[in-house]
């Protein structure tokens, strides 16, 4: 029965969608009233929607097959409601809430003359999902009879960080879609409207904010759970995350800049790849960690979602040219973007180029991950120099302007030869003084750029530390054996315990890492066993010391003969990343709070 | 310098800047390309020993071979046109098992794949889209 309110909301969302777009070119003198029906009734309907299908996981009601593929009754209640969006068709539902939300948000906020017209614009990109979830992918499909126990969500899957991280990213995509709908609305209402640019950038903000906390997430949840130390492996669909937080901070610089030309251009182009980001996860096309098991057809239907959507945006900007600006643009941010789009074309040819070569020659190839690594270290140097100095350019003169640039350009020419490990460590040296520049800067300069650029460095210098400082140990141990490694530490395999948890069994292992003549930490890794689903994680445990550097350990099966395999990973200042992404936020949120309150 | 000479200046390094910048770009990408081929294609291309690459096809039922003690895992890899031995030195991947499609990289040497990495998925009915192609190339029972 649930089901059935969940199935027919869905439909009806498809049709007050299609209200939301197309009423206000049929009732041109209610369109007020009818964007505020349309939103409201969306907003309403997504919401019975989606409890209608977490209400479903939650109780573990078997005759939904979304349920009975995903959750099972042992399942932890978190996992129960998160497990709601872990399927392809459960986010679906949750990618629709979220777009409604934003439209609603959005409707009930803001008070512009083209509001009906973002509002309609927004309408169509929920008709476009809610149909192709209707048709395709509709997770309220009855198995009858209905089954006594379900399948039971992949246990690699259950973990915190990865319940909350589709969520946030999801935020993080759709809130571009305001942005978005934001540049078409006022590029094809050609109407001169004061202050847009401050509604737009705090839209902009918003969602950049979601995204990096989703990009956070998701590679917090990797280095836990299936890092073996790593946190971001250059994955198709992490880069399918990162393009889009790319063009957003671009976008962000830009609307600082007053460059408006280039803001709504970023705008279209963040929304943009956000959905090409959702159709390289979906299609199946992609060998990856997150690829969702799917076929060619749905893919298909998505493509083409995105080509109108996009379509739309490349139309607005080359039909509707914005007029031209006659001001001056201040260079060093245009630098900055330009280095931005210079990395978004580096990720883009490292990602769509095996995926068009695939297309054209059937000819299977993938980029491996030191191209991505190299390029983006050696990038990232001037990105950092330019925040240590932009904010002092007006200081210099004119001779020493010019010997820095010259003395930067043979600096990156330099950085293409040297070794990872040198880029690297001019890296850390680079970020700290920017950490120093930033807190001896004035109270006039922006406080959320010293924090968010404060941010920036901290992770820096967490990614360039743990690589350069870091190391990796594998042994095979016994329980009461001892291994010794890098001249002063020492790993004790103490005991071996059983454990059980609500839906698995577990062998914990309990270690102690010696350093020197102290016991400096206790490790408990565990191997375990999830009988419903059949299948296995490695739960890695993790000893955080000051805070700070960790210490590591994975251990997995156990053998016949007691001999577990214990890899052992050292990553000094590796916290500082995901610090340094919570730092970014605050800089992001306190932005927020200055446009709100001008 | 007069303000067209300036204007130029900029142009001019600004246009060095990008060719240098896409010429450092594509040696990379360049260098960093891996190619991925089914053990028919390892012997019918005669890979040499020693070149990285992606090797992808299902495993062998009844070939796993896991030595904890060595961390030492041994299996066959197949396309059911050609197999290969693979040997993984590490802890076995969580959703690893026989009879399902299974992606390492490595190197042949003597006529054994040595993987440096095997690619694990979260989806255990999962089989990689590079090996469901190859293999449905092969008409073979499931």
């Amino acid at each position: 029965m649930i089901a059935d309110f969940g199935s027919l909301s869905l439909w009806l969302i498809c049709l007050f969608s299609l209200i939301q777009f197309g009423g206000i070119f049929i009732f041109r003198n209610m369109i007020m009233e009818i964007s505020k029906a349309s939103v409201i009734s969306c907003m309403i309907l997504s919401l019975i929607c989606f409890i209608s299908l977490s209400y479903s996981h939650i109780i573990s009601d078997f005759s939904i097959e979304n349920v009975y593929q995903n959750s099972s009754s042992l399942k932890p209640l978190i996992y129960k409601f998160s497990g709601s969006w872990g399927s392809h068709e459960g986010s679906m539902i949750l990618w629709i809430l979220i777009l409604c939300l934003f439209s609603f948000a959005f409707w009930l906020l803001e008070d512009i003359p083209i509001k009906a017209h973002i509002i309609s614009i927004q309408g169509l990109i929920i008709f476009l999902f809610a149909i192709y979830t209707a048709i395709y992918s509709s997770p309220f499909h009855k198995i009858i009879p209905p089954p006594f126990e379900g399948l039971g969500l992949k246990p690699v899957l259950q973990d915190i960080g990865l319940a909350f991280h589709p969520p946030a990213l999801y935020l993080g995509y759709l809130g571009m879609s305001i942005p978005f709908s934001f540049a078409v609305g006022i590029l094809l209402s050609k109407q001169q409207m004061d202050g847009w640019q401050k509604i737009l950038h705090k839209w902009v903000i918003i969602s950049w904010i979601f995204l990096t906390l989703g990009i956070a997430l998701g590679s917090w949840w990797a280095y836990r759970e299936l890092g073996w130390g790593g946190y971001w492996f250059w994955d198709p669909v992490e880069n399918a995350s990162l393009m889009p937080w790319l063009v957003a901070t671009a976008l962000i610089h830009a609307l600082i800049a007053k460059n408006y030309h280039m803001s709504i251009l970023l705008a279209i182009m963040a929304f943009s790849l956000s959905m090409i980001g959702t159709f390289l996860v979906r299609s199946g096309i992609l060998t990856s960690v997150h690829s969702f098991a799917m076929d060619l057809e749905r893919g298909s239907f998505i493509l083409l979602i995105i080509m109108i959507i996009t379509g739309l945006g490349i139309f607005s900007y080359l039909f509707f040219p914005p007029k031209k600006q006659d001001r001056k643009i201040s260079l060093y941010l245009l630098l900055n973007n330009i280095l931005l789009l210079v990395a978004l074309f580096t990720i883009l040819l490292g990602t769509l180029y095996p995926l068009l070569l695939d297309l054209a020659t059937g000819e299977k190839i993938s980029v491996g991950a030191p191209y991505f690594n190299k390029i983006m270290g050696i990038l990232n140097i001037p990105f950092i120099a330019l925040a240590i100095f932009a904010p002092f350019f007006y200081k210099f003169s004119n001779k020493s302007r010019i010997l820095l640039f010259v003395f930067s350009a043979l600096l990156f020419i330099l950085s293409a030869i040297v070794s990872g490990k040198i880029i690297a460590a001019s890296s850390i040296i680079l970020a700290l003084i920017l950490i120093l520049s930033h807190m001896a800067k004035s109270s006039y300069h922006n406080r959320a750029m010293l924090i968010s650029h404060t941010g920036f460095a901290l992770i820096v210098m967490g990614i360039a530390t743990s690589s350069i400082f870091g190391f990796d140990r594998e042994f095979s141990m016994q329980p009461s054996e001892s291994r010794e490694f890098e001249g002063e530490y020492r790993l004790e395999f103490r005991q071996l315990k059983q454990k059980i948890g609500s839906n698995y069994i577990a062998n914990q292992g309990v270690f102690a890492l010696w350093k020197g003549n102290n016991e400096i930490a206790i490790l408990t890794p565990e191997f375990r066993f999830y009988p419903i689903e059949g299948d296995t994680t490695i739960e890695k445990s993790i000893d955080r010391h000051y805070l700070l550097s960790d210490y590591y350990i994975a251990m997995g099966e156990m053998d016949k003969n007691n001999y577990s395999s214990v890899r052992f990973y050292y990553r000094p200042l590796i916290n500082l990343l995901w610090i340094g992404a919570l730092i970014i936020i605050i800089g992001g949120s306190l932005s927020l709070k200055r446009l709100y309150y001008r | 310098m007069q303000k067209k000479h300036k204007r130029l200046l900029i142009i001019l390094s600004s246009l060095a800047c990008f060719a240098i910048a896409i010429i450092i770009i594509l040696r990379e990408f360049e260098r960093n390309i891996l190619f991925f081929y089914s053990p028919k294609e390892v012997v019918e291309l005669e890979i040499q020993d020693g070149k990285i690459f992606r090797l992808g096809g299902m495993v062998k039922e009844g070939s796993v071979n896991y030595d904890a003690s060595n961390s030492r895992l041994e299996f066959i890899i197949t396309d059911f046109e050609a197999e290969l031995s693979v040997l993984y030195y590490g802890i076995k991947p969580n959703m690893f098992r026989e009879k399902q499609g299974m992606v390492g990289k490595g190197r042949l040497a003597e006529g054994i794949f040595i993987a440096d990495e095997l690619l694990t998925k979260h989806d255990e009915n999962y089989m990689p889209p590079e090996v469901a192609d190859k293999l449905k190339k092969v008409d073979y029972d499931r």
